[in-house]
């Protein structure tokens, strides 16, 4: 999976770096067991410092998106919601999104539209989530 | 100056010319997808102002290197300069590369633009995302499979230690020869380092295809690594070889061996060869990892959709957004990122080897324009030759003296020796080892043998002063006796 960063974004790098890679989650682009760059390797090839990195994996990590073994590195280990604090964060941003959708004048039949298609683009296998 | 040593010198600085030359190909030829730097393929390269900038950057360097070529053949071979002497052409020949060099990559920068400008008016640059950082995850995690792997630098680090063992137990009282292995060793740490930054340099992501992009990024690492590794090896073993032999060399002289001719050749050969061969292993590099890139793009059907000439425009590399200190050169083999902390490092180099070099001709000045000084002492002599030469000879080390109304016949074991002056280690044929501080326009030449058997030649100019230091010595000597 290819991860692109935009030095010139107001989002923070490592905000992005988390992002990047759960879209890729989603997308089926980073299967569930695949190994990620390590940290330092993630840090040269993009070419920013290894406590940018280290802070998005660990992001990552705490919120259940890859498991970080000793001998092997990152991996992906995408968990379910099981105590639904994920559904009560979306609740809230989609909230937001909505009330902004609405304001700039966005139909419901339109943002559900948008919302089928962006759902179209994840091939993640639900089954293979723990 | 002979007329021979002359040519050599001259042949020097044509050798830099043809270098020179063959950038220019390497940057116009029209098998590449380059044009002077800025990428120029298929229908674009029969375009008329692209053809005619191409001309422009030819006739310009051809006129600049005639130029040059004639200033060499005027300073070196006319007999009325030919009498010029090594520091003039130390200072001279600096001077020539510098003017060479800079009116060379000034030409280029100039074209280089002027075919920036023209893609940019044309419409055929692609834009480039300066702010984007790509990494493909897949290749970034199989990144050390690719250099060729490190255990081989152990070859140079082997011959480094084999060459200081062996200078410890077979050549130590020849300290001049340590100058050339602690040069071998900086030079295996500068590989090292290069070694360093190619394997950990940042992946590039050429397409969507991570399969794609993990070749083009292996076949790069592994070649230029391979190359880095081959170069240490070489240049750390003919360093090696071109030290045994100039202690062969210094040994066979120091024996009174009259035919060291094979020698010299032997060490001319040798390091010739390792020029040859340093050249060929970085041109099979740099052909190999073209090649391989051509191939795999032409076989994976892919075009690079950036072009990233932007980079490019000035004739060298420079990219703040590339954290690699070396990239393959458009024109062939690698380049420095000039954004790099290595970029005001290299122009520093070039500064600092600039200064050396004319300082180096400016304090050899005296060798040539010189004199030899001599102060007679109450006990001692003490002759003062040029640059840090100096010795002194105390009267009642003399035991033997001999008064020669022409220079001994001598050869240098290991110091200065010019048409004028010869100073240093020297063998006195007929007599045996010694120092040497001699100007030999003088009338007179004394030789005196110490008290440790080593033999001490020397005149000045002033023939006086030859001759009561002569009757001193000999007077010495008698009262010894």
């Amino acid at each position: 999976m290819i991860i692109r960063l935009d030095m010139a974004s107001e989002v923070p790098i490592y905000v992005q770096l988390r992002n990047a890679v759960v879209v890729g989650i989603g997308k089926g682009e980073l299967a569930p067991g695949e190994g990620l760059p390590t940290v330092r390797q993630m840090a040269e090839d993009l070419g920013v410092n290894t406590m940018t990195v280290n802070k998005a994996y660990g992001i990552l990590k705490s919120e259940g998106f890859i498991e970080i073994d000793r001998r092997h590195g990152a991996r992906i280990n995408p968990q379910k919601d099981k105590f639904g604090v994920f559904r009560e964060k979306a609740e809230e941003e989609l909230l937001l999104l909505i009330a902004e959708a609405t304001v700039r004048g966005l139909e419901k039949s339109e943002f559900m539209e948008l919302c089928e298609k962006v759902y179209a683009g994840m091939g993640a296998p639900k089954a293979e989530l723990v | 100056m002979d007329f021979l040593l002359a040519f050599s010198y001259a042949s020097t600085l044509w050798f830099v010319q043809l270098c020179l030359l063959f950038d220019l190909y390497f940057i116009t030829r029209k098998k590449s997808e380059y044009l002077i730097f800025m990428t120029i393929r298929g229908e674009q390269r029969e375009d008329v102002d692209v053809v005619q900038v191409v001309k422009g950057l030819k006739k310009e360097v051809w006129v600049m290197m005639a130029v040059m070529f004639v200033a060499t053949g005027v300073f070196f071979l006319l007999p009325l300069l030919r009498k010029g002497e090594l520091s003039l052409s130390i200072i001279y020949m600096t001077l020539w590369c510098t003017a060479l060099i800079w009116c060379d990559f000034k030409i280029i920068k100039k074209y280089a633009n002027r075919m920036y400008d023209l893609k940019l008016n044309k419409g055929w640059q692609t834009p480039v995302k300066k702010t984007v950082l790509e990494v493909d995850t897949v290749v970034s995690r199989m990144k050390k499979t690719m250099p060729v792997s490190e255990i081989w630098l152990a070859v140079p680090v082997w011959i480094c230690i084999g060459s200081f063992v062996w200078w410890f137990y077979c050549a130590a009282e020849y300290k001049v020869l340590l100058i050339s292995l602690l040069f071998n060793v900086l030079a295996f740490l500068f590989f090292c380092y290069m070694y360093h930054r190619m394997a950990h340099g940042k992946l590039k992501v050429y397409s969507e295809d991570s399969d794609l992009n993990y070749a083009l990024n292996r076949v790069s690492k592994r070649a230029w690594t391979g190359c880095v590794i081959w170069e240490a090896s070489l240049l750390c073993g003919f360093q090696f070889i071109t030290t045994l032999l100039l202690h062969l060399y210094m040994t066979s002289v120091a024996a009174g061996k009259e035919n060291v001719t094979g020698l010299m050749t032997g060490l001319i050969v040798c390091s010739a060869l390792s020029i040859i061969l340093f050249l060929i292993v970085f041109f099979v590099a740099a052909g190999k990892v073209k090649q391989a890139k051509k191939e795999l793009a032409a076989a994976a059907d892919f075009s690079y959709a950036e072009d990233e000439d932007v980079y490019w425009k000035n004739g060298y590399y420079y990219n703040p957004g590339d954290t690699n200190t070396f990239v393959e050169n458009r024109s062939l083999g690698i380049s420095t990122n000039m954004a790099t902390k290595w970029g005001p490092a290299t122009k520093w180099i070039l500064i600092g080897t600039f200064i050396l070099c004319i300082g180096l001709g400016i304090a050899m000045l005296p060798i040539d324009f010189g004199t030899m000084k001599m102060q007679v002492g109450v006990d001692s002599l003490e002759l003062q030759g040029c640059l840090y030469y100096k010795e002194t000879l105390p009267f009642d080390e003399v035991t033997e003296v001999y008064l020669l109304p022409e220079r001994p016949e001598s050869s240098r074991v290991w110091g200065t020796g010019t048409d004028r002056f010869a100073m240093g280690d020297f063998y006195f044929k007929g007599y045996g080892n010694g120092k040497a501080m001699m100007d030999r326009d003088a009338e007179y030449f004394i030789l005196a043998k110490r008290q440790n058997g080593k033999w001490f030649g020397f005149s000045v100019t002033d023939s006086e002063t030859m001759l009561s230091v002569y009757d001193r010595l000999k007077a010495q000597t008698e009262k010894e006796q």
